[in-house]
């Protein structure tokens, strides 16, 4: 387990690795250059001249690529091209809001998939059940920048009971404040990821149900909630973990869409407009910085599934 | 969605045999359904579980199909003289002109703006858009777009992320690692990101949102499928078949893959809305497929500000968006009830 463990950090590594160079390079092949970003289209050719030299754009390639790796390790991501300031401390600023808003849409995700799982799950033929299939299948549906448009429209412009824009207001100054800035967003993106995780909750569990050693544990007059979180809860994690890791970049990066419909302060504010602006260090930080997160998740999925499985071997 | 290096008869002509390739692969898929009794099973299974969802998909094909066929020549109606000398779909031909000048409004109200009203031809149910399109016209044309968007590359990315994720999960070891490298690298981009730079570095156009789309959308099946391969390897029936000297290509197509089909089945289904609705969430960003519903949400979303709200270019696209996918979802998890082989024994 403990080798496990070591072996998938030590891989961490190279993949890291290859992952900056995928970065860098897609960002590299970008039309548009950053030189032209940080001077203007209609600058002298001496200018961009120098500002090339300046971003070291004049040396090879892959120098380019090394000198940039050799700055991101130690966090120096260099400086924005829209108003000069270090990329990382800008992005550091904006982390909070997003960080907020992947909170509380996973926890609204999680509230509203666990039980909708487990219901339609335990009684795959009621009517209940079929209210609830109905419900995943359009929460995947809705595009949940069109479902923010319909709250923004229905709950913020014509009822005034939440605020339309969402400024960021951090949980642990001004808990009533931050909930009600952050809940539409959050429902937005909670009700996505709730129909996604709801429908492998229920899928793994009645996997699970129809498993013989629960016709066994039945048949041997276990209880249902002995059966149920003894055999088959603990058999249906995996996927649900799975599920569960895989949204949480899908959180961060995902809510590109509603921070800038929402006008929320946040990582997915600043990745527009960098990518509006040609500002390609702050991109590529974002990138690197969110394929980071990835395999950080990936381990993590990995690590847990040995841990809730332990038939799955990994020697 | 036209190509303007094709010649309009060519257009025409690769348009309408992907129409009859499609019509010749249905009846011969039909026609191997119908001698599989498990695939027969499932097919009325699901005819009986959702035969509305069936249907509005079904309704959804037959408008893209409408759409596909097409031939050049036939009298363009209207002063829209360059539209003759185009190929025009079965759709464009019914709606031939309908153009009006700019915006004008359904047909169900009259009044709008007290001091200027908007024109209102008492024609388009659902009013017309900026350039004068019909509403309708506009939202039938997307069908098509949608349809190529998610059934083309979650055909192509589903069965490359089944192949890497099953062989590598089975064999685990080196296969597995490099596996598993290959889709670090690709999974470690935040996909949204990744989309948009790809977009930007291809350029916008049909084909390269599709190529995009792909290649960010496979790595997420391949995780799953490894992730569950991993657990079947290691089921007493994979080793009672190896004990029996059965080859591993045959332990994966007998005891692996069938055991992974109701999650090929799921994956289709979320692949296919999410493929969708990737679409439509980069057409909000400005870099969508033309056509696509996404975009006339996009395009229409500032005309809700006005007073009264101008809704009626907005809400047929989202109206069609949201039953396709509400459709295609709901069909797709019947289709997961009937094809679980651990149900198959209880219905028949």
């Amino acid at each position: 387990m403990v080798s496990y463990i070591v072996r998938r950090l030590l891989q961490f590594i190279p993949v890291l690795f290859l992952a900056s160079i995928a970065v860098w390079a897609i960002i590299y092949a970008v039309p548009g250059s950053p030189a032209t970003a940080l001077v203007g289209t209609d600058a002298t050719p001496e200018a961009l001249a120098a500002a090339e030299q300046r971003l070291g754009l004049d040396k090879p390639v892959p120098l380019q690529y090394l000198q940039w790796l050799s700055g991101a390790v130690v966090g120096d991501f260099g400086d924005s091209a829209i108003n000069g300031a270090p990329v990382l401390g800008q992005l550091a600023e904006r982390i909070p809001a997003s960080l907020q808003l992947a909170f509380f849409s996973l926890m609204i995700g999680l509230l509203l998939a666990l039980p909708l799982g487990i219901v339609s799950a335990l009684q795959p033929r009621s009517v209940l059940t079929k209210v609830i299939n109905v419900y995943q299948a359009a929460a995947l549906a809705i595009p949940t920048f069109w479902v923010g448009i319909l709250l923004i429209i229905g709950l913020a412009v014509k009822r005034n009971v939440f605020p339309s824009v969402s400024n960021f207001v951090p949980l642990w100054v001004d808990p009533v404040g931050a909930f009600r800035h952050t809940f539409l967003p959050a429902l937005c993106l909670g009700i996505y990821i709730s129909g996604i995780i709801a429908r492998f909750v229920s899928a793994s569990l009645k996997d699970t149900l129809a498993q013989d050693y629960v016709r066994t544990a039945r048949a041997k007059g276990a209880g249902e909630m002995a059966i149920m979180s003894r055999h088959v809860l603990r058999n249906s994690l995996v996927p649900i973990l799975t599920q569960v890791v895989m949204a949480i970049p899908f959180l961060f990066t995902g809510s590109l869409l509603l921070e800038a419909g929402f006008g929320i302060p946040g990582l997915g504010a600043v990745t527009f407009e960098a990518i509006q602006a040609n500002d390609f260090s702050t991109l590529r930080a974002m990138v690197f910085l969110g394929s980071l997160l990835f395999i950080l998740g990936q381990i993590l999925t990995d690590i847990s599934y040995t841990l809730v499985d332990p038939r799955i071997r990994l020697q | 969605m036209t190509d303007t290096s094709l010649s309009p008869a060519l257009q025409a002509l690769v348009s309408n045999s992907i129409v009859l390739l499609l019509i010749v692969g249905g009846v011969l898929g039909g026609r191997a359904i119908r001698k599989n009794d498990i695939w027969r099973g499932a097919c009325s299974g699901l005819f009986a579980r959702r035969r509305l969802s069936v249907i509005v998909v079904g309704l959804y094909v037959l408008v893209a199909l409408a759409d596909s066929i097409s031939w050049v020549g036939g009298s363009a109606a209207g002063e829209d003289q360059v539209a003759a000398h185009e190929a025009r779909s079965l759709i464009d031909r019914a709606f031939a002109g309908t153009k009006e000048k700019s915006y004008s409004a359904p047909f169900s109200k009259t009044e709008f703006y007290d001091k200027s009203p908007l024109r209102h031809p008492k024609k388009h149910w659902f009013g017309t858009d900026v350039l004068g399109l019909d509403v309708v016209y506009v939202t039938l044309k997307g069908a098509k777009v949608a349809l190529l968007i998610g059934g083309l590359t979650s055909l192509i990315t589903i069965p490359l992320a089944l192949f890497f994720g099953m062989t590598a999960g089975y064999f685990g070891g080196k296969i597995d690692d490099a596996v598993f490298l290959l889709v670090s690298i690709l999974a470690s981009m935040p996909g949204i990101l990744l989309l948009i730079v790809l977009i930007m570095v291809m350029g916008r156009s049909t084909l390269s949102v599709c190529i995009a789309l792909g290649i960010t959308s496979w790595v997420g099946f391949c995780r799953l499928s490894r992730g569950e391969a991993m657990k079947l390897r290691e089921l007493d029936y994979v080793a009672a078949a190896r004990a029996l000297g059965a080859s591993h290509t045959k332990i994966l197509m007998r005891h692996i893959l069938p055991n992974l089909m109701h999650l090929v089945v799921i994956t289709f289904v979320l692949l296919f809305s999410s493929l969708v609705l990737a679409e439509a969430t980069l057409a909000w960003l400005g870099i969508g497929v033309d056509g696509s519903w996404g975009q006339m949400i996009a395009a229409a979303k500032d005309e809700l500000s006005r007073d009264p709200i101008v809704w009626w270019n907005i809400a047929p696209a989202g109206a069609a968006l949201f039953f396709l996918l509400l459709a295609v979802n709901l069909v797709g998890d019947a289709l997961r009830d009937v094809l679980d082989p651990r149900t198959l024994g209880e219905r028949t």
